[in-house]
Parts: C-alpha cells; structure tokens; sequence
C-alpha cells in the first residue's frame, strides 16, 4: 500500500466514527459546545482591540480541532486540545493584566506555566493567578466568595483532562487502540468541555464585564444570562 | 462521581488537614483541645468530632519538636465487643489501650530507643522491642467476646496511680511537657455502666503530665459519683451554626475538599446553588448527611432533591431512629415514643406555622422548647433522638412563656423539609427566615408525654450480652457501607458482621480487583462501621 492509500484509509476510517458519534441519540451536549464557539466569538469580538486577542484566537481554533477530534475518534488528542484551550485563554486572560510579561512571551522571552494561572501557595494558602483575591479585587470584588469553588473546579477539570494526556493505566486504556468510535469517552469528553465552557466564562466575566461599555455587555449577554443565572453578582451586572 | 468519604476514620491521617474546612468555631474548638484543660466534645453522628480531634493530633504532631506536646488519639469504639463478669474489666481494658497507644507513639516518634524505666510498669512487666504485654491483655479483652469464659489475668495491669506515675517518669525522661490523650467514642451510649467507668476514669487521669480530652455522643450522660459535670471538664456541643453567614460557603468547601468531587458535580452545585442550599441546609450542619444526599443527587435537579430530601429525610433517617429499637429492644419504648413524638406532632405543627408565618410575611421557626422538669423518660428519649441527629440542643435555660425555665432544640432542617411536597420550591423561604424565637414549646405536664409515662415509668439499663450474639450473626447488609464494598466482600464469602471481624486483610486481597491499597481501606470502613454500628 502506498503512503497517499495509507492516509486515504485512514481517513475513511475517521469518517466513519464520525458517522457512528452523529448517530448517538443524544447530542444535546455537542451541539451546546459546538454553539459555544459562537458565544466565543462574541466576546472576542468585544475583545478585538485588546493585545491579548490573539492569543484568545488561538485558542478558539485549538478547542474547534479538538471538537472536531473528539467526533472522529481521536480522544486523546481532542483531551490535549481541550486542556489547551482551557490553558491558552487563561493565558490571555492572565497576560491581559501585565502587558509587559505579554509582550515578553510573544516574543519568545518568556514561557507559560499553570501554577501561574491556577495554583494553590503551599505556604500561605492563597490562590495564585486568576483566581486569586487580587486579581478578583481589581476587576470584579463582589465576585470573592465564588473564587474558591471555581478554582478549585478548574483544577479538578484540568487535571482530568491531563490523566488523558499523561495519566494513569486505568484512563489510557479507555482510550481505543486503533482509530474507533467509544461512546463513553465521546460523552466524557463532552462533559468535560462543557465544564471548561462555564469556568472560561466565569473567567471572562471576572475580568472583564466590569469594564465593558453598556452596548458590549448587551452584545455578551446573552453568552452568559442562562450559564450564571444562579449567580446575582453576575445577572444585576447584565440587567440593562 | 465515585464515594465520598463519609467518615473521618477512612480518610488516611496525613490527608485530614488538606481536606479540613475550617470555621472560627472549629478553630476554637482545636485550640482548647491542645490547651490543658479537659474537653469533653459532644455531638451525634457525623457532625466531625472525630475530624476535630484528628486535626488537633495532626497539629500537635506538626509542632512537637518545639511545644513538646505529644498528643495521643485513640478510640474505645470496641468497648461494644467487651463483655465479661468481671466488673473492673472495662476500667482495666481502657487503661491497658491507653498504656498500648503511648508506648507506639513514643516509639513513632523515635524516642523509645533508650528504654527508660518507667516503661517497664507501663508495658506490664518484661519491656521487649516486639511484643508488649499489655497490649497482648488488651487484646485479650478485645477478644473475650469470642470465648466469654476464659479468664484472663490482669495482675499485670498497673493501677491508675502506677498510670500516671509512669506518665511522669516518661514525660521527664524524656522532656515532653505533657501527653495529650484524644479520647474518641469514648463511651457506649446504651451502656451506662461503661459511661460512669469511663468519666471516673476521665477524672483520675487528671495529672500535670496528662491533659483528656474525649468525644462522647449526646445520650453519654451517666457521669458517675466521682466526675464533677461542671468542674471536671468543659463540654463542648459541636454543632455548626447554621444560621451563619458563611455556612453554605463552608458546606459547599466541604464537598470540594473531596478528592472523589470532581468537576462534573462541582459543576452541578454551581449551576443549581439553590437545590445545593437546600441540601446544606437540610444536614443542618452534620457533614456526613450532606455527602451522603450529595452523592444520590449527583445532577442537582430539582426532581433528584425531592426524591433525595424525602428518601433520606423522610424515610431513611426515621427509619434508622427506628431500627435501633432492634439493637436494643429494651428501648424499644423510649425509641418509638421519640420518632411518633417527632413525626406526628412535631414535624406538622411546625409545618402548619411556618405556613401562616410565611403567609403573613413573618420569620420562620424549626425549633422546639422543652420545660426542663420533664419526666425522665421523656428526656432519655429526646436525647436518642439527638443521637440520630434527628435534633439537636440549640440552648440550654431558655425562658420561654411565664418565665419557665428549659431546653430549646432545633429540628433537623431536612426533616422539616421533607413535610413539604416539593422541597425545591418551597424549603428555602424556611431557612432563610428562620429565628430562634419562636418555639413550639412543650411544658412540664404536656398531655403528649403521657403516653409514654404511662408505658415506660422508669428508664432501664439493658442487657448486652445477648444483643451482643445477635448482632453479629446479621447480614452485611445492616452497615452502613457503599455498595461496592458489600460486594466485595459478599465476592468472597464475608456474609455476617463477624465475618468482617474475623478477616484479615490478606484474606480480602484474594478478591478481584484489591490491592494492598484497597484491602487496607475496606477493611477500615468495614471495621469501622461495624463498631460505629454496635455501638447505636
């Protein structure tokens, strides 16, 4: 067989676990991720003159190949995008308050750790990064006693995406050796983005729905109205 | 989700202090147990007594090297197996496991190597490297259920003064400042021979090289002739206040700090806060109800709360007030009477003021008053029901109507819930508006208790032994463990409460899919849970 009669198959075979994954009976959850890629777009629309947006467009593009790797049956690659994403937008979302570590990584200076973002001091037991008092106390306060709860959601959700990565025999052997549908880590997946799609926009919210402009809010409302309508914080913000 | 750690006894030492919650009131709490004075905290199931203690342990652990402090956790929850005609035996037991668990902390924490002379009283005679005497007496007792008439020596045993001689030397041999025992389950609630033993004891040990501390359930009242209630000790109640402003923050850190939590139901609880509030709400403060309805409502839908609230609150909870009548059938009475009172007059009078209260835009009330002259029985059944968790003592020497004196108690939230048809929609206007004023009060003379005055005159002692045979010839299925574990142990014929008992973790490893890790966990909770099962 030739290399091109090769990648041919290969592909054929991938287009038949997408066959099989459009078959499930219940792709409520797909299609509520694939709409978050349009209430993505919204806020980076909002976002388009800040110098983190490009990083948010990266973003977005990882998690679109990762949806698409998910439908054909390459899992661990879609957890890889997946937790990319959830990293790259908190990147953007951390940088978007230093610009001068920003400019420093865009231009190669600099690397991106998740401690960084996202990470308990073992010292003084404080969060560190966007999650942390101070950054919540420079852009959204009233926001504080919800910290906890989504960083330590966000640390659970990245480290079940990374067992998919790296983790341990149990979860990699879930993982199909040849390209094949599984229903459950098609579901699983899912899931696990449609945390990541709550956590991404609670963090968008935190940094920046209270320094949008009335018009904007009304633009990135309707990403959120339903999502955080548990949260009043959030809701008397977008009672315009 | 897979389980969630009910219990505190599961969870391996040096993961408590990551998984701990704390609150001002908790934080109270750990700093008198490592201060010198006694504690005796009080509280029913589940509401992390033994959580506190341990953080206490853990703490004094930490700072030994510079405070000096070397703190003792043990557990007389197998004081349910004892029995025996000799009437010191229980005293005799407590002592030989207290002299037990000094001697393997002091040699864990590496101080054993130069063999000071006082260890030879406390390890019983011959000190040996391998096998401590005292322990072998100890474990003799442990096992007199097994062969009741065997005798067995206890010459060997020093008394309490030897005890605490022995302490001394110890303590200055080797310059500690003190020995700091943590006492859990310190005392059988349906036994109040052993409660009495226990609380002399509590007060002998008292010594500037020894400070007590003990956790006892709410029924543990039989104090002896020599304890003083309010010299001897401070008691401590433990339940949460559930009224404060950061309670549901603290309950939800609760289910966070659990590593089975993950994303998915941590998730659900953010996006349905108020079916999550509900449930808080419902524990009324007891950590253990939480994580258990938690994990049957793992979707937070309104549909799963009320099923959970009336299953767990309305059926189950009642049902094990119940079931331990057949634990103790000389209860039986007082049980009965506790759950009727509850269920038929309580839980709807309540309902039907909170009703016109909300109506007319008042606060709401869970709580009950009760004059402080009761008969006796009256209040040895009120007290069961605290021990389930069914209600709780919210406030001792409450005026209520004319100045009379007595006891205020607040009633289980989730129990008032599951009154209503749909907990979801209609149970937090209840919380929220709660006030400790107003109380469904109940006098001296109440015509309700006259049912049971009439029945059961005097409360009376009950005979273990023969519950003691029984009990252990029950099916499994009786304890409170998840159904993995049952099944596990069914797999390889573990079919009775002795059975489990009897096993060793070896045998258990001969089931499919247990490790070492594993074997050494069911065994734990299935251990545990048998004790905490016999011991109510």
């Amino acid at each position: 067989m030739k290399v091109i009669d090769h990648y041919k198959k290969l592909g054929r075979d991938a287009i038949e676990v997408i066959e099989k994954s459009m078959a499930n009976d219940d792709l409520d959850l797909l299609s509520s991720n694939h709409a978050f890629l349009h209430d993505f777009a919204i806020w980076l629309d909002v976002l388009k003159d800040r110098p983190e947006s490009s990083i948010l467009k990266n973003a977005i593009k990882e998690y679109q190949l990762a949806l698409l790797s998910n439908n054909q049956g390459m899992y661990q690659q879609a957890f890889m995008g997946l937790r990319f994403f959830l990293e790259r937008t908190f990147v953007a979302i951390l940088f978007s308050a230093n610009e001068i570590e920003l400019n420093l990584w865009k231009i190669g200076e600099r690397d991106t750790y998740w401690n960084e973002i996202a990470s308990m001091d073992k010292d003084n037991k404080q969060i560190q990064g966007i999650f942390s008092q101070k950054f919540c106390k420079a852009f959204f306060p009233e926001l504080k006693n919800e910290l906890n709860h989504f960083f330590t959601i966000t640390t659970k959700v990245y480290r079940e995406c990374s067992e998919y990565v790296h983790g341990n025999k149990s979860v990699i052997d879930k993982i199909p050796e040849k390209l094949e549908y599984s229903k459950e880590l098609f579901y699983e997946w899912n899931v696990k983005a449609d945390i990541i799609k709550r956590v991404i926009l609670f963090a968008f919210c935190l940094r920046y729905l209270n320094q949008l402009k009335p018009d904007e809010i009304k633009q990135i409302s309707v990403t959120i109205s339903e999502e955080f309508k548990s949260l009043p914080q959030i809701t008397e913000k977008i009672k315009i | 989700m897979s389980d969630l750690l009910f219990r505190t006894e599961d969870i391996p030492n040096e993961d408590i202090l990551d998984l701990f919650v704390e609150t001002n009131q908790d934080r109270d709490v750990i700093e008198k147990l490592k201060s010198v004075s006694p504690i005796i905290l009080v509280g029913s199931r589940g509401v992390g007594k033994s959580f506190l203690m341990k953080v206490a342990e853990e703490e004094l652990n930490k700072t030994f090297i510079s405070e000096k402090v070397l703190p003792v956790y043990l557990t007389f929850n197998k004081s349910s197996l004892l029995h025996s005609s000799d009437k010191s035996q229980f005293s005799n037991w407590m002592l030989s496991l207290i002299c037990s668990k000094v001697i393997r902390q002091l040699r864990r924490k590496g101080l054993l190597a130069n063999l000071p002379h006082s260890i030879n009283v406390l390890s019983g005679g011959e000190y040996s490297e391998d096998n401590l005497k005292i322990e072998e007496v100890a474990k003799l007792y442990e096992d007199s259920w097994k062969n009741p008439s065997n005798k067995i020596a206890t010459t060997s045993i020093p008394t309490v003064d030897d005890f605490k001689d022995a302490i001394q030397e110890i303590c200055e041999d080797l310059g500690i400042k003190r020995i700091n025992l943590l006492i859990d389950e310190a005392a059988h609630i349906f036994r109040p021979e052993q409660q009495r033993q226990f609380f002399t004891l509590f007060r002998d040990l008292r010594s500037p090289y020894i400070s007590c501390n003990a956790a006892v359930y709410p029924g543990v009242t039989s104090y002896g002739d020599i304890f003083q209630y309010t010299q001897d000790a401070t008691f401590i109640n433990i339940n949460r206040d559930i009224f404060s402003d950061s309670y549901i923050d603290r309950m939800r850190e609760i289910v966070e700090k659990q590593t089975d939590a993950d994303s998915n139901l941590l998730t659900e609880i953010s996006r349905n806060r108020n079916n999550f509030e509900i449930l808080a709400y419902a524990s009324s403060g007891n950590p253990r109800f939480l994580l258990k309805s938690i994990s049957r409502t793992a979707k937070l839908s309104s549909t799963q709360l009320n099923e959970t609230i009336r299953e767990f609150y309305k059926v189950e909870l009642l049902a094990e007030h119940s079931n331990l009548s057949e634990k103790y059938p000389g209860q039986t009475g007082l049980i009965d009477w506790g759950r009727q009172f509850v269920e038929n007059i309580i839980l709807p009078e309540i309902q039907k003021k909170n009703i016109s209260y909300l109506q007319g835009d008042k606060q709401t009330s869970c709580f009950i008053w009760v004059h402080k002259d009761v008969p006796q029985t009256v209040k040895e059944s009120l007290r069961l029901l605290e021990y389930t968790g069914i209600i709780q003592e919210h406030g001792k020497g409450i005026k209520a109507t004319n100045a009379e004196i007595g006891t205020r108690f607040l009633i289980n939230l989730g129990c008032v819930f599951s009154q209503e048809s749909t907990p979801s929609s209609t149970s937090l206007p209840i919380a929220r508006n709660i006030t400790s004023k107003r109380m469904t009060e109940f006098g001296m003379n109440n015509p309700y208790f006259k049912d049971l005055v009439d029945k059961i005159p005097d409360f009376k002692e009950n005979d273990m032994n023969e519950i003691l045979t029984k009990e252990l010839a029950k099916s499994i299925d009786v304890l409170d463990l998840s159904e993995w574990i049952k099944e596990t142990l069914k797999g390889i014929n573990i079919l009775t409460v002795k059975d489990i008992l009897t096993t060793t973790e070896a045998n258990l490893k001969t089931a499919y899919y247990v490790g070492d890790k594993r074997a050494r966990l069911v065994k734990t909770a299935a251990t545990t849970s048998v004790y905490e099962y016999l011991n109510g």
